[in-house]
C-alpha cells in the first residue's frame, strides 16, 4: 500500500510553537518523518555581536520563556571564567535556588501537558495549580514569574533576606507535599501508566548515538547530569541524587522528571537552610579579557551549552547556544518511528520541546503550499483522544 | 581530582605523537588544534577508544581568513573542544556523522549559517535557513549585515 505524507505545522505542532513535521504514515503507522526548524529564529547569535555584554545577560534571558535563568547562568559563568572572577558563595547558592525552582516548575509545566496530550486534564489543572504557587516563590525572590533577572556577571542582583527565606521553606513543603502526590500519579495510577508504557520507545543505544540529553536520556539509562559531571554553581555542595529510568519510553520520562521533581524540592530546602552570609556580587569590569570559554547548564530540559569569544572589547565576538531541544531532535525523530498517529502528540511532548530555545534566532516563513491539508495540534489532540478510546491498550 | 581530560594529553601524545597537542584550560576543559588530515582519524579513536561518546554541538567562527569549526565533545564529565580552521575560500570540511550520528543537525546549521561544505552528509539540505534564503548568503560570517531587510512580499513576485 502506499504511504501518505501528513505535514503537521508549522502553525502550532507542539506547545503553541511554530515547528514543522512531515509524516509519512503506511495505515496508523509512523515510517517516516521530516523535520523543519528555524521558525522561530529570531537572530539571536548574531544580535549578542551588537551587544555588550550587559545587555546580552537579558538577551540570553529571553532565548526561552521558561529556561531563562538557564540561559543566562552559563553566558554569566562564561564570562566570569574569561575574567578569572571568583563569584561569592552567597551568590553561586542563590543562583542554585532560582535554577531549581525554575526545574520545579517547569517539569510541573510538563507534567500538565503531557496530561492534557492524553486527555487527562484533571492533572494539567492540579500541576498548574501548583506550579503558581512555585512562580509566587519565584515572585517573592526576583519580582518576575518568569524572566528573573538575577543573573549579573559577577554574582547575582537581589539578595534573599532571612524572613523570605523562612516564607519560602513553608511555601516549599507545600510543594513537597503535592510532589509526593504527583509521584503516585506516575507511579501507581493504572490508566496514565497504560497509556503512556511503552509509548515513544528509544533505546539506550540510540540515546547515546544520536547524543540525546537531559531526561529524555536519563529515561533511557544513561547517567548523564551535568550538575554532577561538570558542578557549576553550588551543585558541587549540595546532596542530590541523579535520576535514571530504563523503560526507555513515556512512562520512564514522567517517572525521571517527578522524581527530580523530589530531588529538586529537596534542593531549594537544603539551600535554603545552609545558605552561607556574605556579599551577593563582586564588581565586574565591562570589558572581558580576549579569549574563549565553554560553559555548560542543566536545564530542566537537559544540558545547555554555551560557547563564547570576547576580543578584550564589552561586546562579545561570538556567543554560541546549544538549547536541550536541539540536542534532542534526532532522538526524538527515532522515538516517533513506527509510533501510531496517536502517540505523536504525547510523544513529541515527552522530549518537552522547547523551540524558541532550539531556533534562538528569525524570519517569518510564509508556507504557500497545501494550507488546506495541514492538521492543526487541537485536531490532533482529539484525534488521538478518539483513537485510544477506540483502540484501549493494555489492561482495559 | 583526577581528570579525564588531564589524562588525555598524554594519551594523545602516544597515539598521535607531536602531531597534536592538548591544552587543559581548566579542570574539564580541553582543546585540541587539528587538520582536515588527522580530524577523521583523531575523532575515531576519540569516540571509540577514549570514550568521547558525545558530540554536544559544532560551534562555527569566522576569524577573517579562515573559518573555524569547534567540535564540542564530552565523555560525561568534561568537555573537550577539537579546532578545525579552513580556508574562506575553500571551506570543505569531512562529516562527522558516521562517527557522532547526533551531529547531522549541527553540520546541517553550519552550512546554513556559515557557508561551509560539509563533504560525505547524508543529508545536506537546509535546516534552520528557510527555502527562499538567498544562496551565498551566511547570516553568521562577519560580513553579514545585520541590518538586511527583505523587499516586501508584493514586489518578490
Amino acid at each position: 500500500m502506499p504511504t501518505i505524507k501528513v505535514p503537521l505545522g508549522p502553525q502550532h505542532p507542539a506547545l503553541k510553537e511554530p515547528e514543522s513535521f512531515l509524516f509519512e504514515l503506511d495505515g496508523e503507522r509512523v515510517v517516516g518523518l521530516d523535520v523543519r526548524m528555524g521558525y522561530a529564529h529570531r537572530g539571536i547569535e548574531k544580535g549578542f555581536e551588537a551587544r555588550t555584554f550587559t545587555q546580552g545577560i537579558y538577551l540570553a534571558e529571553r532565548i526561552c520563556g521558561i529556561c531563562s535563568h538557564s540561559h543566562t547562568t552559563p553566558f554569566v559563568q562564561n564570562a566570569e571564567e574569561l575574567l578569572k572572577l571568583e563569584i561569592p558563595a552567597r551568590a553561586r547558592y542563590i543562583r542554585t535556588l532560582v535554577g531549581e525552582l525554575e526545574r520545579i516548575h517547569s517539569h510541573l509545566l510538563w507534567l500538565g501537558v503531557a496530561g492534557h496530550e492524553v486527555g487527562f486534564d484533571s492533572l494539567f489543572m492540579y500541576t498548574w495549580r501548583d506550579r503558581e504557587l512555585v512562580l509566587d516563590m519565584l515572585e517573592s525572590i526576583s519580582g518576575n514569574r518568569v524572566h528573573y533577572g538575577m543573573n549579573c556577571v559577577g554574582g547575582v542582583r537581589r539578595d534573599v533576606t532571612a524572613d523570605m527565606a523562612a516564607k519560602l521553606v513553608e511555601m516549599n513543603a507545600v510543594v513537597l507535599s503535592r510532589t509526593d502526590y504527583y509521584i503516585k500519579m506516575c507511579t501507581a495510577e493504572p490508566t496514565f501508566m497504560a497509556r503512556i508504557s511503552g509509548v515513544g520507545p528509544l533505546s539506550k543505544q540510540d540515546a547515546l548515538d544520536l547524543n540525546a540529553v537531559g531526561p529524555m536520556a536519563r529515561a533511557s539509562g544513561i547517567k548523564r547530569d551535568v550538575r554532577k559531571d561538570d558542578p557549576y554553581a553550588a551543585y558541587g555542595e549540595i546532596p542530590f541524587d541523579v535520576i535514571t529510568a530504563d523503560s526507555c519510553d513515556i512512562l520512564g520520562r514522567a517517572v525521571v522528571r517527578v522524581f527530580e521533581l523530589l530531588q529538586s524540592v529537596k534542593i531549594v530546602d537544603y539551600v535554603l537552610k545552609n545558605m552561607p552570609a556574605g556579599d551577593i556580587k563582586v564588581r565586574a569590569p565591562r570589558k572581558i579579557p580576549a579569549g574563549e570559554a565553554i560553559a555548560r547548564y542543566e536545564a530542566p530540559r537537559g544540558e545547555n551549552i554555551h560557547f563564547m569569544k570576547s576580543n578584550g572589547t564589552e561586546k562579545p565576538d561570538r556567543v554560541k547556544v546549544r538549547a536541550p531541544t536541539y540536542a534532542n531532535m534526532p532522538a526524538t525523530i527515532v522515538a516517533l518511528k513506527g509510533a501510531y498517529v496517536a502517540d505523536i502528540p504525547i510523544t513529541v511532548a515527552a522530549i518537552d520541546p522547547c523551540f524558541c530555545c532550539a531556533d534562538r534566532m528569525v524570519r517569518l516563513v510564509d508556507n504557500r503550499k497545501g494550507r488546506n491539508d495541514l492538521m492543526t495540534w487541537p485536531q490532533l489532540q482529539r484525534y488521538s483522544r478518539e483513537w485510544i478510546s477506540r483502540n484501549r491498550r493494555g489492561p482495559h | 581530582m583526577t581528570m579525564k581530560e588531564e589524562l588525555l594529553g598524554a594519551n594523545v601524545q602516544e597515539r598521535f605523537g607531536d602531531k597534536l597537542s592538548v591544552t587543559l584550560v581548566r579542570p574539564n576543559r580541553a582543546w585540541i588544534s587539528v587538520t582536515l588530515e588527522n580530524l577523521p582519524e583523531l575523532a575515531k579513536w576519540l569516540k571509540e577508544e577514549q570514550g568521547y561518546y558525545h558530540c554536544s554541538t559544532i560551534t562555527g567562527l569566522d576569524s577573517g581568513e579562515n573559518l573555524e569549526a569547534l567540535y564540542h565533545v564530552s565523555s560525561g564529565e568534561g568537555e573537550l573542544t577539537l579546532r578545525l580552521a579552513v580556508p574562506r575560500s575553500n571551506p570543505h570540511i569531512p562529516t562527522l556523522t558516521g562517527i557522532w550520528p547526533g551531529a547531522v543537525l549541527y553540520e546541517r546549521e553550519l552550512q546554513d549559517m556559515f557557508g561551509f561544505v560539509v563533504d560525505g552528509h547524508p543529508d545536506p539540505r537546509r535546516y534552520i535557513l528557510p527555502e527562499d534564503w538567498p544562496d551565498g548568503v551566511y547570516p553568521l560570517r562577519k560580513d553579514y549585515v545585520y541590518t538586511y531587510q527583505e523587499a516586501p512580499l508584493a514586489e518578490r513576485e
